[in-house]
Parts: structure tokens; C-alpha cells; sequence
């Protein structure tokens, strides 16, 4: 509580930013925070001093391919595509191994995150998430026991079917070469981690795993459609939540869920089940590990214009095959890349789009590629003016409503996201009045009908003011002219004018974004060098109950439990500095506080008090610790030295250790919006 | 021969000594008592207690049928079992009062102590190959029923003999990856194969090596209430689901384990316990009897 008191304090006075170009140091720190997940070292922003425009273009696209080849990098996409399939991110960072640096963590080494770690690695066309060449699977020593012979590694057993000799194989990384005409393996699709996520059974018939393919691959978010009665939601809680009220663990706090088993069996469930069951019978002889028999299956679904997609294939391989001809895949996918490094919480123009789509191609959709060129694309170090909403950034929330309607018969709605709505100005009206009055958009929501309250996604306070105020700016179009008139949204939104936006900082949808996850503890362990790395199993640093507080999204429905900093995030903040700087501060406090300081002290740091430390050497030993761990692209100006100053003899240090007093100081600098923000 | 004489000579003269300064000596003697001589005089004998080979039954009734639509068949599955327990006791010792009780040893230098004994190891079919002395009265595993009609071409005379792709059973799992509980797969056969060996009864013929249902045991095959069976019917695949009163299954296992079984000497090479499938606790103390002190 003590971590997240004062922690709230420092950083909620500074939430705005700026909008327009970034400074070239603010840029720098950007691309390096979100290529390599750590601000660059000093060197670098001294660099940029003195440059020209051309020269300074220049030197960020050699920055960009340089932080593209660190090891960083790589862990940071093997996180982003964890999420995007809604799996668990790792409790420790996927680059690092601390007991061998030539293999990622042991918890990256399965078919899964070993296929992402190569993709990346090798800049291979992202197309290989689906069709790969060859199975990359980590075997690791055989154990006998009880008269049997296991390979421990974890996917030995998933490939045990269809792969006899593996524990003939050696220890490491394998690379098991596949035929181009085996239609058992579609890339990640076929692999433990997958399967074990995507669970099949008896009733759910693979289609959790179709609904996962399409969503990933093809951006079709079906969501299990479940309308239980208030006894037959107890029902479902209890057995979601045996312990009663949440998981045991204390993540999963949202009540907001659907049962996978239900998915299908309900009438509308059943708009989606022309495209879920087809899919889902290629995965019909798999069943939690991968079977030797292929299946077949076709890939199903409904284009834009309504023409149907129909194509039948020999097993789960030729399926991904289809999928990576489809147009619809390669928007979904630029979309994804989008999201990751420009913002999630506004869409490209359909132009914006063709032109990304085109570019995706053009480098072969090799992955670093394309990373390289939206980093160094405007949109990428731009932030607009967000007072004034337009499509753009209402199109997230729109597609949701587009999404959970389609194919669903009488309740089917037009495209939210292609003006006029419904095809005439008429029509357009009609439907934002809808979308109005079915959100209580006049009530910020509160009376809202739609989504109902059995749907696995429910806007935030976030998303209804975006939509307030994209409908009060005259519901502008992608282009940002107005498409109604300034009396009607005032008078359907009861307001008197247009609602503004605030720019603000989030862990992942926004423009600019908060420190968060596993880049949390890669800028810590930078900080603080001599401090050893926690061991996952030592120290669970991204343990199931710190991930949402530091701003994981739930690995059930992709969503985040908290988007901004708060009171949970400071306290584990808190402690896991702690965790850090002690170890570092204990075993080099000169670099702290001075040889000569050290001397005075008569006796450990750790055990004489913060008072001991003579007067006229604080100043420079708080300066110090700014240079230290203020970002060297952030000014430490002398009114930011007083500021510290005054605040750290606010909290009455004097009875503290020397290392709890400096660990404290160390925490009150690192909860500062230049550090957490980028 | 006779230039390697001094050689064999020494060999054996060291054997002897080897012997003679030996803490502990297992006795493994064909048609004899496993015993287990200390330096001091005491003595151990292992014991077994066999209870009886017992077939269990299983209800089942097929509740969805994604190729045929027939549903609400029901039949029974039946599972060949023994269950036996070993026990290391003391026949001579210094301390009367411990005769016949089990001997417990502690690793050198260690702190906490372990009988040698192996309470619960159990034969099915599976070690047929491997036991086939234990297992020669076993009966064999299968179903029966009276109605076929849920299996491709619902309805005829069924088949001589079947071959599932799979056979999994479900139970309320957490979800590694999201930490909920959901219906997951706990056990996985594959390839099961069957043979119509008498009318209504389909005997178990084969499991694939690649079953994972925790060492191959068609005893897996029976845990979770909720089994699914997929199959080959031409050119398409049938989803079978079928659910199974393991409750009476609960109710005769706990019943069967319930009796404790009498113990006697184990006579050493009847069976397969005397090597491929020496119980654990008993072997591990065999094999590494140096690092352990007796208490």
C-alpha cells in the first residue's frame, strides 16, 4: 500500500501528452522502446545532436535495422504473437537463458514460441506462422522410469504419433523436415501449446480452435454466443470458478465469460457454425496431441460483398495453405503489425490500408521488413490531434458490433464501417440514431442494451467516450468530413456541443503507451546490471497475478484487465524495484554513493542509517542518481534535482538504512512518467 | 586356460571378500524366498499380497453421433485388473518387537525415513507382452452390447473387427494457459483396435504406442466421466461421445482396494515381479542398498 500511495501521486499529475511530430530524442526512445523494449543508451541521443533532417532520417532507419537484430526484439514478438493467439505470456523474458545463452528461456522452448523465435531470427515471410517448412521442436535429455523412456521435452510426446524416433534425436533445438504435401502441419496451428490452449471436446468439436484461426488469421472475431438464465449463469461461475467469485489465483476477476462447451449448441451460435465446423473438422483426428491422420476440412466464410468462400481441403496444411491466398489474411495480418507499433485504437484509412497491404507484399511479407518500414513511417512517430474522433478511431469499436452480428439473420445489421451506413443518408441517420440509443451513448452507457450483457466484450468508460465523441463531431468519416448535422448529434447525444478528447497513455492501444510486462523487467535489469536476473522459478516476475496489474491482456479474451497504471501496478512496481535495487546497491554502493561517502559510514549501507550520510554529500548523490536513472533523452535540470530533493526529505528518510533509503529514492525517481511512458 | 588361472583366482578370492565385508545381501534364488541378510544378523523376507484379478464394468450410454445421429445406445465396458501390494519385514531381529513389522531406511546422513514397501501396484491387459505369467488368467477387455447401431452403417451386423482413431476421455482441467477450468482431454488412446471375438462382446485387441494416456494403461482409458471416440467411415471422420457411470466403477474399485490382500513370501522367479517388473520401492533399494541405512 506504502508502493502505491506514493507512486499514484507522481504519476497521475502528468498523463497528458502532446500531439504532432516527436522531438528526434523522444522519437529515438520510441523506436527503441518499441523495438527492443529499453531506451537507448546515452550514446546514442548524444548522436543526434547537430544532425540534418535528411541526416537524421538516415540515422533513425540504421537504428531501426539495428534494434531489429536484437535478441530483445526477437522476445518481444514471440510476446506479441503469445497474445495474439490469447496465450499466457511467459513468466520470464523469452530472449534469456540465464543457464544457456545459446537457447531462449526453457519456457519459449516449444514448437510454438520456437516457431516465432526462428521466423523472426531468420526474417522469414510471416506466412510461416501458418506453413513451415520444418518443425522446429526442443528435445531435451531421455529419462527412464518405471521401465519407460521419456523424452523430456514437451512436445515429444504431442509428435510421439507422428514422429516414432524422436528419442533417437539429439538434445537441442531439432529442425524435423516436413514434406510440402503433408497436410497434417499448418505451422503453429499444429503444436502443444495451440492445442492445449484451444482444448477440444465432446461438445465444443474443434471449433474453439476454428474461432482462433479465424480471428488470428483472418480477423472474423466469432464470439461464443452464451444466454444462460440467472440460475444457469450461477451455474457457469461455479464451474469456471470452483473457488468461488474469481480464479484462485486472483487474475481472472472478470465474470464476463463464455463456456467454451456451450459454443455451438445454442440457435445463435449457429450464424457462425457454417464457417467453425469445417474448419473444425480438420483438427478432428487431433485431439490433444497431434494424430498421424490428416483430416479434411474446407475453409468457409462470407466475403465483404457477400460472395461465398468455399474451398475444401485434404487436412489442417492445405486449409493454411488457402488462408494465406486469401486478401482477407493479408489485411488482417498489416492490421495486426498496425496495432503492435502505431496504435490500436485507431485503423488506417481503407487507402492507408491498400498502401500497407502493398508494401507487405512487396517485401515478401518478411517480418522485419515490414516492422523497418512502419517505424519509419510518420504515422509511426506523429501523434494527430485526438480532441476531434473520427471513423478511424471509432472503426475498432464498430467492427465489434459488425462482427457479432453478421449471419445472424434477422438481427443482422449493415457494414458500421462503410458510409452512409446502409447504403443512403437516410439509412446512415437511422443507424446512428441506433447506435445511440442501443449504447445510451446520452448516458455515457449507462442503460445501454447492446452488446448484451451476456457477450464476451463489453465497451470500457474509454470506448464509450470515443464513440460519444466521434458522434458529436458529426460522425465523421475516415476522411473526417462530418456525415450528420451538428443538431442531430447534439440532439440524439443530449448535449450542447462536440465532446473533446483527451490524449492519454495506455499499456498497449495508444499512440503513446506505459512501460509494461516483460519490458518492465528488461529496462530494470538494464538499471540495475549487477543485480542477478530473477530465475522464473525463483521469482515469478511476471507471475499469473502481476501480469494484468503490469498490463498483460487476459489470455482468455485478449482484453486488458487494466489499461493504465494503478494502485496494483505501483505496488508490484514497488517490489520488484526493491527486488533489483537492492541487489545491485549491495553489491556496488560506492557507485551509489561515492567512495568517499562509503568510508564516513562506519559500517555496512545496509545497516547504518540514511542520517549517517553527511549533509553537503546528499545533493550530488541525488543528482547522481537522476543522471543514473532518469533517461539521458530526459533533461535533469537543476529545478528537477530541488523538486527530488524536496520530496525525499518529505518522507523522512533519516531513520532508514542507507540501502533503503537509496532504494526508495531509486523508486520515487523510476515512477515518473518519463520513465514509464513512451 | 591355464595361464589365466592366478587371474580367475584373484577375481574370485576378491568376490569372496567382497562378500564377506558386505553390509547387506540379497538373497534371489529361484523357487526360494527373497530375503535380505544384514552383517549383523538380522534378516528381511519380501512379501506379496495378491488380491484376486477382477473385471470391472462400466455403463455406458452413447448420448451424440455426428455420422449416424444414433443415439442412446448403452452397453458395458469391461476392464481385467489385479491390484497387489509388497512389503519388506523383518523375520529375525535383535528387537522382537520387530518382527514381522516392515523395514524402514533412511539415506545416509538423511533425515526422513522410508518403509520398503510398494502398497499399490496394479496389471491390466497392457502388460500382457511384458507379464505374460501375471497376466495368463486374465480375462479379456472389451465392450458388449446388445445394440451396434451408433457404429458406421448403423443398424447391419456389425463389423468383424474396428479400428478407432482415437479414444479420449474428458474431466473438469485447469487450462494452462488462461487458468480456468474448463472440459479438457485427460487421457489419449490412439488407434485402439477391436475384434467381435463372441456375439455383442468386441474384445481390445491393440493400443497404439503412441497413447499418452499415462504409460499406454487401458486402465486410462476408463477416467473421466466423459469419453469421445472418433472413427473412419469411408471418407469421413464420426464423432461418438459417450457418457459413462463411473460411479459403480468407483464403488467396486474402492470396494476391491478396500480388502487388504494376505500376505505371504515371495517366491522368487514365478513372475514377471522378480524382474521387468520389480516394484519400485523394493527395486530401488536392491540396486542402490549402499546409500541407504537401516533404522
Amino acid at each position: 500500500m506504502k508502493w502505491s500511495r506514493v507512486g499514484l501521486l507522481m504519476v497521475v499529475p502528468s498523463v497528458l501528452c502532446l500531439a504532432g511530430e516527436l522531438s528526434p530524442s523522444q522519437r529515438l526512445r520510441r523506436l527503441s522502446m518499441h523495438l527492443k523494449g529499453t531506451p537507448p543508451p546515452a550514446a546514442e541521443f548524444e548522436a543526434l545532436g547537430g544532425k540534418t533532417a535528411l541526416e537524421l532520417e538516415a540515422f533513425f532507419r540504421e537504428k531501426s535495422r539495428g534494434y531489429l537484430s536484437n535478441p530483445a526484439h526477437v522476445g518481444k514478438m514471440v510476446t506479441r504473437v503469445d497474445e495474439l493467439l490469447r496465450l499466457r505470456t511467459l513468466s520470464a523474458l523469452p530472449e534469456v537463458n540465464a543457464s544457456d545463452p545459446s537457447l531462449p528461456a526453457a519456457e519459449a522452448l516449444n514448437m510454438f514460441d520456437l516457431s516465432v523465435i526462428e521466423l523472426v531470427k531468420g526474417n522469414e515471410s510471416w506466412d510461416r506462422l501458418l506453413r513451415s517448412p520444418a518443425v522446429p521442436v526442443y528435445l531435451g535429455p531421455s529419462v527412464t522410469a518405471g521401465g519407460f523412456t521419456f523424452q523430456s521435452g514437451v512436445d515429444a510426446s504431442f509428435l510421439a504419433n507422428v514422429f516414432s524416433d524422436l528419442s533417437q534425436k539429439p538434445v537441442g533445438v531439432n529442425f524435423l523436415s516436413l514434406e510440402p504435401s503433408d497436410m497434417r502441419f499448418a505451422g503453429v496451428l499444429t503444436s502443444g501449446r495451440f492445442f492445449s490452449r484451444y482444448s477440444t471436446t465432446n461438445l465444443n468439436k474443434n471449433r474453439g480452435r476454428a474461432a482462433a484461426v479465424f480471428r488470428t488469421f483472418l480477423c472474423d472475431d466469432m464470439r461464443a454466443v452464451v444466454e444462460p438464465s440467472v440460475q444457469e449463469e450461477g451455474e457457469l461461475l461455479k464451474k469456471a470458478f470452483p473457488e468461488g467469485g474469481g480464479s484462485a489465483d486472483g487474475y481472472h476477476r472478470s465474470l464476463k465469460f463464455a463456456d467454451d462447451d456451450r459454443h455451438g449448441s445454442q440457435e445463435s451460435c449457429m450464424a457462425c457454425h457454417y464457417k467453425l465446423d469445417p474448419l473444425g473438422g480438420a483438427f478432428i483426428t487431433s485431439g490433444s496431441t497431434l494424430s498421424d491422420l490428416p483430416a479434411p476440412g474446407a475453409l468457409v466464410f462470407r466475403r465483404a460483398d457477400n460472395s461465398l468462400v468455399n474451398i475444401p481441403g485434404r487436412g489442417i496444411g492445405e486449409i493454411a495453405s488457402t488462408i494465406l491466398a486469401q486478401p482477407e489474411y493479408v489485411r488482417c495480418q498489416v492490421t495486426h503489425f498496425w496495432k503492435w507499433f502505431i496504435r490500436a485504437d485507431k485503423m488506417p484509412s481503407e487507402a492507408r490500408l491498400g498502401e500497407l497491404v502493398a508494401e507487405f507484399d512487396r517485401v515478401g511479407r518478411r517480418v522485419n521488413d515490414f516492422i523497418d518500414y512502419l517505424v519509419n513511417e510518420p504515422e509511426f512517430y506523429t501523434e494527430d490531434d485526438l480532441t476531434q474522433a473520427t471513423l478511424l478511431h471509432a472503426k475498432p469499436l464498430l467492427q465489434r458490433c459488425v462482427s457479432c452480428h453478421t449471419g445472424l439473420g434477422s438481427q443482422s445489421i449493415p457494414s458500421f464501417v462503410a458510409f452512409p451506413i446502409g447504403g443512403s443518408q437516410k439509412t446512415h441517420e437511422g443507424w446512428i440514431e441506433k447506435i445511440v440509443g442501443r449504447l445510451d451513448l446520452a448516458h455515457d452507457g449507462r442503460g445501454r442494451t447492446m452488446p448484451p450483457k451476456e457477450s464476451a466484450w463489453q465497451p470500457s468508460a474509454e470506448d464509450i467516450v470515443i464513440l460519444k465523441s466521434w458522434i458529436s463531431y458529426r460522425a465523421m468519416d475516415e476522411a473526417g468530413l462530418p456525415s450528420v448535422s451538428q443538431a442531430q448529434a447534439n440532439d440524439w447525444l443530449e448535449i450542447a456541443g462536440p465532446i473533446t478528447l483527451t490524449p492519454r497513455r495506455t499499456f498497449r492501444r495508444t499512440f503513446r503507451r506505459y512501460v509494461s510486462g516483460q519490458d518492465i523487467f528488461r529496462l530494470l535489469h538494464e538499471k540495475f546490471p549487477s543485480a542477478p536476473f530473477p530465475k522464473a522459478e525463483d521469482l515469478q516476475i511476471l507471475s499469473i497475478r502481476n501480469r494484468a496489474v503490469f498490463g498483460d491482456p487476459n489470455p482468455f479474451d485478449g482484453l486488458l484487465v487494466y489499461e493504465n497504471v494503478g494502485p496494483g501496478f505501483v505496488k508490484e512496481f514497488g517490489k520488484s524495484v526493491s527486488y533489483f535495487a537492492a541487489a545491485d546497491i549491495e553489491s556496488g554502493p560506492a557507485s551509489y554513493l561515492g567512495a568517499e561517502v562509503l568510508k564516513t559510514l562506519g559500517g555496512a549501507p545496509k545497516e547504518v542509517r540514511w542520517s549517517r550520510i553527511p549533509r553537503n554529500s546528499v545533493r550530488p548523490i541525488i543528482q547522481s542518481l537522476i543522471r543514473r536513472f532518469v533517461d539521458p533523452g530526459q533533461l535533469a535540470s537543476p529545478q528537477r534535482v530541488e523538486e527530488a530533493l524536496d520530496r525525499f526529505q518529505a518522507k523522512k528518510l533519516q531513520d532508514a538504512s542507507v540501502v533503503e533509503a537509496l532504494k526508495r529514492m531509486v523508486f520515487l525517481l523510476l515512477m515518473q512518467e518519463e520513465f514509464l511512458a513512451y | 586356460m591355464g595361464r589365466f588361472f592366478p587371474w580367475v583366482f584373484l577375481l574370485a578370492a576378491a568376490a569372496c571378500w567382497a562378500d564377506e565385508e558386505a553390509d547387506v545381501s540379497f538373497q534371489l534364488v529361484d523357487g526360494q524366498p527373497v530375503r535380505v541378510v544384514y552383517k549383523d544378523g538380522r534378516v528381511a523376507e519380501w512379501m506379496i499380497g495378491r488380491r484376486p484379478v477382477k473385471q470391472f464394468r462400466t455403463r455406458y450410454q452413447i448420448t451424440e453421433n455426428t455420422c449416424t445421429g444414433f443415439e442412446g445406445a448403452r452397453g458395458e465396458f469391461l476392464l481385467a485388473f489385479q491390484s497387489s501390494a509388497f512389503d519388506l519385514r523383518w523375520k529375525q531381529n535383535g528387537d522382537p518387537k520387530k518382527v514381522g513389522q516392515t523395514v524402514v531406511i533412511r539415506a545416509k546422513g538423511g533425515t526422513t525415513s522410508s518403509p520398503v514397501k510398494d502398497d499399490f501396484t496394479f496389471l491390466t491387459n497392457d502388460q500382457r507382452a511384458a507379464a505374460p505369467l501375471l497376466t495368463k488368467d486374465f480375462p479379456q477387455d472389451g465392450f458388449q452390447a446388445k445394440e451396434f447401431s451408433w457404429l458406421p452403417g448403423g443398424g447391419a451386423e456389425p463389423p468383424d473387427s474396428l479400428k478407432f482413431v482415437r479414444w479420449d476421455t474428458e474431466a473438469m482441467q485447469t487450462n494452462p494457459e488462461t487458468g480456468l477450468m474448463e472440459n479438457r482431454t485427460l487421457t489419449i488412446a490412439t488407434h485402439p483396435k477391436w475384434a467381435r471375438t463372441a456375439p455383442g462382446f468386441f474384445e481390445l485387441r491393440e493400443l497404439s504406442a503412441g497413447s499418452t494416456s499415462f504409460f499406454g494403461s487401458r486402465f486410462l482409458l476408463f477416467v473421466g466421466d466423459i469419453w469421445s471416440i472418433i472413427l473412419k467411415d469411408g471418407d469421413r471422420y464420426c464423432q461418438i461421445s459417450v457418457k459413462a457411470n463411473l460411479a459403480d466403477l468407483q464403488v467396486a474399485l474402492v470396494g476391491y482396494l478396500g480388502v487388504q490382500p494376505t500376505f505371504e513370501p515371495y517366491t522368487f522367479g514365478v513372475d514377471e515381479y522378480s524382474n521387468a517388473l520389480m516394484p519400485y520401492n523394493f527395486k530401488n533399494y536392491r540396486d542402490r542398498w549402499k546409500e541407504y541405512e537401516v533404522e
